[in-house]
């Protein structure tokens, strides 16, 4: 692999991390035949939750970063605790002192203590063309897909390499003839709410590394959202198109593709394989993240509903900051919004053991991170069910 | 023998092989402080990775994987050596930063369990002192779609009686290509074959020899085939029956790997203008 003088020199000469980190990154090259390593302007690095990445993960992080800082705009992915608050989750104290320590290293280099799955939802988005190294693979689809940034899925290694010396291996989606549609989709099955998530779970079985186009999938911003985290947590996508609607849809079709149909049956089949438990614990919303806006959308439907058992509501610290009367009037009606960390990488466990939610992703993952049983099911159906 | 991988992530390390043909899962899978193996579906289940040369097809599950061969390494009970056939994203992260030798592109199968094992990923060799390889070149040539293929003789060392492509050993410093025209000229009589492809090489372990086999697919514009003491019969086949017959180790992946090889144009142009 070509390597400017400067990388060359960070590659020799740098601190020991940024030694590690920079073999790294030409490791991955070489394997996936990248000829240089190009500039990034955002990183964003998972396995921050002592969930996930348990005591090895953390003596890791501990030994990385004690001789490091961040080259490059940093955000991280949730942990596993609200930080104000976790007392109120139920969690130990020694849990929360391991988290703490991850809380530590991090800070230590200089990231923006974001603490969110949705970076694109905190300040200024990425732009279209624009170079990333972000891992969280709901974040990477989202900012790929209805960005037009360009980011490969990365993982808490890889993108802790990129922001300590600003590079990425050139390979993949950097690429232009890396993102072009490989699959048609036609969706003919009613969409909305849940559904988008349903959409995702299902499709992500059928692609065989393709990425998909869609001539018609309408929708907000915010279904984007859940579906993109859904297809990513059943398939590697880390991008798809949508005609007359994602940024890169018109250079996006060459060739003659085949076409795949989810039909209304698809989705009912993907919501009974994820649904695994009979009476709910809880309402868990999250997994990704919740914006401003759908802090406000669940105020609404917490005041009509007035829920009979616990709410947790997960969502960033900034959303929280902005929607902040939407977040007392989920309390007063007995719901906790949590900020910090997320659906799946908190440790529910102590608590819960049948979690009902209304996202794709936290069903995919719930059983086997936070051993719970799931019932998948449409918000304001959960909710009314337990009025 | 000593073979020629690709270097992951450099150093040395030797030792006897552990060798799984299932893909590995580290988060779950190994202990983390003592290297054991805890998975229960695995066949290594209550063996220990430490100071192995560890043989596998590539990693599964959970990339916190990583971080389980970092924390091996941090306490010296990582394997002494990785050798993984497909590097994704888990091995090669773990072997980084655990500092943990490592070569790809390498079957698990091409080691024997238990065999001592020399790996010098500064290099990317991988060594077996008991073990003596052969470069073989394997030719299937092709007309009209169907594949040219040969039933050995009685009469020749190894194999005899199995199915296989036209094949020879390469012999001292010979040009792989050469060999691969002369056997065709001299065990089939076919004039002016055209390179259409050459594959990756395929790996055949057989006791203490291991075949290094070198395919080639080849265009011919006949099925006039004129057979020497070396086989006894041929047959011109469609690529899907050739699983079904009783082939010479690994002839299906060798013809897979010939007909998935790099095109003969691309090859040329590898190698650059004529000086």
């Amino acid at each position: 692999m070509y390597l400017t003088p400067e990388q060359e020199k960070l590659l020799q000469d740098g601190r020991p991390s940024e030694q590690t980190a920079m073999k790294l990154l030409v490791t991955l090259g070489e394997v996936h035949g990248a000829g240089r390593l190009i500039p990034v302007t955002w990183a964003h690095i998972s396995g921050a939750s002592y969930l996930t990445i348990g005591d090895t993960g953390l003596e890791f992080l501990e030994d990385f970063c004690h001789d490091v800082s961040v080259r490059v705009k940093t955000t991280v992915n949730p942990i596993s605790i609200d930080l104000e608050r976790w007392r109120e989750m139920g969690v130990p104290k020694e849990y929360a002192e391991k988290q703490m320590k991850i809380v530590e290293a991090y800070r230590g280099i200089g990231v923006e203590e974001t603490y969110s799955c949705t970076p694109y939802l905190i300040g200024q988005p990425p732009s279209k063309g624009e170079h990333l190294a972000w891992a969280e693979s709901s974040a990477a689809i989202y900012a790929n897909a209805v960005l037009g940034a360009r980011t490969n899925r990365e993982g808490g290694p890889s993108a802790l390499s990129s922001a300590v010396t600003g590079f990425t291996p050139e390979f993949g989606l950097h690429l232009d003839e890396n993102r072009k549609a490989g699959v048609k989709v036609n969706v003919e099955a009613k969409l909305g709410g849940m559904r988008y998530s349903l959409l995702g779970l299902a499709l992500g079985p059928m692609l065989d590394g393709e990425i998909p186009y869609f001539q018609k999938l309408p929708g907000s911003d915010e279904d984007l959202k859940w579906f993109g985290a859904a297809l990513a947590s059943t398939s590697d996508a880390t991008l798809f198109h949508v005609e007359k609607r994602t940024p890169e849809w018109r250079n996006s079709l060459h060739g003659r593709l085949r076409t795949i149909r989810v039909t209304e049956k698809d989705l009912k089949d993907a919501q009974r394989s994820f649904s695994t438990g009979e009476e709910a614990d809880a309402i868990g919303i999250g997994s990704p993240q919740l914006s401003a806006k759908e802090l406000e959308a669940i105020a609404v439907l917490m005041k009509r509903y007035r829920p009979k058992l616990p709410v947790w509501v997960f969502s960033s610290r900034d959303a929280k900051s902005r929607a902040g009367d939407a977040v007392k009037t989920i309390e007063r009606f007995g719901g906790r919004v949590w900020a910090d960390t997320c659906l799946e990488v908190s440790p529910l466990y102590y608590m819960f053991k049948t979690m009902a939610t209304p996202s794709g992703k936290g069903a995919y993952y719930l059983p086997s991170l936070c051993k719970q049983k799931v019932i998948l099911e449409d918000l304001a159906k959960l909710l009314r069910r337990y009025s | 023998m000593r073979i020629q991988a690709k270097r992951l992530f450099g150093g040395r390390g030797q030792g006897p092989a552990m060798v799984s043909s299932n893909p590995i899962s580290f988060l779950g899978g190994v202990a983390p402080t003592t290297g054991e193996i805890i998975d229960t579906h695995s066949p290594l289940s209550g063996r220990n990775v430490s100071g192995r040369i560890l043989a596998f097809p590539g990693g599964k599950g959970s990339t916190v994987g990583s971080y389980i061969l970092y924390g091996l390494a941090r306490r010296g009970r990582a394997p002494a050596a990785i050798i993984v056939e497909r590097p994704d994203t888990i091995v090669t992260v773990g072997a980084v930063i655990g500092k943990i030798p490592a070569v790809y592109g390498i079957p698990p199968d091409v080691l024997h369990d238990g065999e001592w094992v020399e790996v010098d990923a500064d290099k990317a060799t991988v060594r077996v002192r008991d073990v003596t390889s052969y470069d073989v070149v394997t030719c299937f040539l092709r007309n009209r779609g169907r594949i040219l293929l040969l039933r050995r003789s009685a009469k020749v060392g190894t194999f005899q009686g199995t199915w296989a492509g036209v094949s020879g050993y390469v012999e001292g410093d010979e040009v792989f290509l050469e060999r691969a025209l002369k056997e065709i000229s001299e065990e089939v009589g076919i004039a002016d074959p055209v390179l259409a492809a050459t594959g990756e090489p395929v790996y055949a372990r057989n006791g203490d020899r291991l075949f290094i086999v070198h395919p080639y697919t080849f265009e011919v514009d006949t099925r006039n085939v004129r057979l020497d003491w070396e086989h006894a019969e041929y047959r011109w086949v469609k690529p899907a029956e050739i699983s079904a017959f009783k082939g010479v180790p690994k002839l299906a992946e060798a013809y897979q790997s010939a007909a998935n090889g790099v095109p003969a144009r691309m090859a040329n142009r590898r190698r650059g203008p004529p000086p």
